[in-house]
């Protein structure tokens, strides 16, 4: 670990605010119109469910096993954070609407859309842990890791918003709404710099609780919008833009890998 | 890396960044007003910090570099 200088603070600070930033990338929604809003959405669904896949057993849980070392204990803190989200859900639900269904009606704001703004602020903070982590291990690190966490934060902040204009959102409200999540990140630097030994320790529990967050909301919220509509079209669209999501996360890895070899 | 300042530039930039998109994307007032606040305030520090570093500076080493004779040593420490 290097002493807490000026750069490693502002470094990590300006790579936060850059991830932060990050989340207006859905911006281009604004201006779509109506027709053409409502027949991307199930696509950005379908793109948020291959991200949110793909994050969580393809990053979160490989980098939870490195850490942790033990493939079943990681595994149950994943089950408890699906169970977590099952909560969560459950009493977001009985606060706000009894309601199960899964279209929105007028201004109402689903279920869907609460949990994945939750999962987000925590996949945030999470975000936060690490930049700031590999912040004070070298700066040099730490500008691959900003690098490596801003290109999956594109497809996934696509993927948000997509599902927040799905829950109810108008377009205004699901970029803004995204961005406050987002802010997440900033309180993670600065956890991590003012307690970084207890903000190392905690991603042991983090990283798997925001990975069984993903596949929660994932599987039982953005998957079953999907199902909605059955045509061919349907299918192939969709199915492309979630393998385009896993894909995508995949080639994370990779560009990871040769981020970290130079 | 950077010095100092241009670590404070990069941040003052995302922050103006930010503030604007929030500025643009909000339709409260009371969020407009505040985001107009602290972008003008942001701004202002920036400015600022021009015309208090960067603007003399930028002056001195254009003046001295046609009369190196008459630059102060450190003019030319400090741009090394």
């Amino acid at each position: 670990m290097t002493t807490l200088s000026y750069e490693v603070i502002f470094g990590a600070l300006a790579a936060g605010l850059l991830v932060s930033l990050v989340s207006f990338s859905g911006l281009f929604v604004i201006w779509l119109p109506q027709q053409r809003l409502h027949a991307v959405v199930p696509n950005l669904v379908a793109l948020a469910v291959g991200v949110l896949l793909g994050d969580a057993f393809i990053h979160l849980i490989p980098d939870a096993v490195a850490r942790q070392g033990s493939v079943s204990d990681v595994c149950l803190t994943v089950l408890v954070g699906i169970f977590v989200f099952f909560i969560l859900e459950k009493l977001v639900r009985w606060r706000h609407d009894h309601n199960v269904d899964t279209q929105p009606s007028s201004s109402e704001i689903l279920p869907l859309a609460k949990m994945n703004l939750i999962g987000d602020a925590i996949h945030n903070f999470v975000d936060g842990i690490l930049i700031a982590g590999s912040f004070l291990v070298d700066p040099a690190l730490g500008f691959t890791t900003t690098i490596a966490i801003v290109a999956h934060e594109i497809p996934q902040e696509l993927g948000d918003v997509g599902a927040l204009l799905r829950g109810g959102f108008r377009p205004r409200q699901a970029i803004l709404f995204n961005f406050y999540c987002s802010l997440t990140v900033i309180l993670g630097v600065v956890f991590t710099l003012l307690l970084s030994q207890i903000a190392q320790a905690s991603l042991i529990l983090l990283l798997p609780i925001a990975a069984g967050g993903f596949i929660y909301i994932a599987a039982s919220d953005l998957i079953p919008v999907l199902h909605e509509r059955s045509s061919l079209a349907h299918l192939g669209s969709q199915s492309l833009a979630f393998a385009l999501g896993v894909g995508f996360m995949q080639f994370i890895v990779i560009f990871e890998q040769a981020l970290l070899a130079i | 890396m950077g010095n100092l300042d241009s670590w404070l530039h990069i941040i003052g930039l995302e922050l103006l960044l930010i503030l604007g998109c929030v500025w643009r994307l909000s339709q409260k007032a009371s969020i407009k007003r505040r985001t107009g606040q602290a972008f003008v305030l942001v701004l202002g520090f920036m400015l600022a910090h021009a015309v208090t570093h960067w603007l003399p500076d930028a002056m001195a080493h254009f003046i001295y570099s046609s009369s190196h004779h008459l630059a102060p040593i450190n003019v030319w420490r400090d741009r090394s």
